[in-house]
């Protein structure tokens, strides 16, 4: 599948949340890709969402304070207040923060770093999309299908047929059989999206 | 108003659930028919109301 998709559409506001974080990551040069809801949610799935869900890469602390200084003239962080706290407690441990709009609760952005092998993969193989002429990056197709099946409440199922469904004449297959393959969820495809 | 609570049959109500799945995963077919077929200004406006509702 061709790496970079152009996409022209009217913003909502779970958009223009996205956006604005993402410009921030864009401007400091931090790689990063959005996984989970918010994928389905870009192409028009019919459903919102309290979080988008973002895996960035791992930097020292100077950058972080860079990134943490910036993020907070319009985002704050609603799980602590203090950077190095931030830093020591959640990101360098993997654990995910939680960001806002300042003086606001929801929507809000969930940022970790990798922890495994697939998020390591996912953010290394992002997706290049222009949205109205911003840019932002996303996870690959055939592995958010199949991990949303590994996942498997009735959201997640919903999420996977609706990519599977939208994207089903761009999928690289032998790209998604593997990822069906390595996260057990063959039977899931066979039940929910063929 | 009565008192009594109602018989609840839970296979009767799993059926339903697993019922009421199917028919969301067939809407999604049908969405995505609709998303294919409509411009992006169409249904990212409709997206728009129902997300900024």
């Amino acid at each position: 599948m061709n790496n970079k998709i152009i996409l022209e559409k009217e913003l909502n506001d779970l958009d223009l949340f996205t956006l604005d974080f993402v410009n921030i990551l864009n401007k400091l040069a931090i790689k990063y890709v959005i996984v989970s809801g918010y994928v389905a949610i870009l192409f028009g799935r019919s459903r919102g969402s309290e979080d988008v869900d973002l895996i960035i890469e791992n930097m020292d602390y100077s950058k972080f304070s860079e990134f943490w200084t910036e993020l907070h003239t319009k985002f704050e962080c609603i799980l602590v207040d203090d950077p190095k706290m931030a830093y020591d407690d959640y990101f360098k441990s993997k654990d995910r923060l939680r960001f806002a709009k300042i003086d606001t609760f929801i929507p809000n952005m969930e940022i970790k770093t990798p922890a495994t092998d697939i998020e390591n993969w996912v953010l290394a193989n992002s997706i290049e999309v222009n949205l109205n002429k911003n840019k932002l990056f996303i996870s690959s197709f055939e592995l958010q299908i199949a991990y949303k099946l590994y996942l498997g409440s009735e959201k997640d199922i919903e999420d996977a047929r609706y990519l599977y469904k939208l994207f089903e004449d761009r999928l690289d297959q032998n790209k998604l059989s593997e990822f069906i393959n390595l996260l057990e969820v063959k039977n899931k495809l066979e039940r929910y999206l063929l | 108003m009565t008192n009594k609570f109602p018989v609840v049959n839970l296979k009767q109500l799993d059926k339903e659930k697993e019922k009421n799945f199917e028919q969301r995963l067939k809407f999604i077919d049908k969405y995505v028919e609709y998303i294919k077929k409509t411009s992006n200004q169409k249904w990212s406006k409709e997206q728009k109301k129902l997300i900024n509702f």
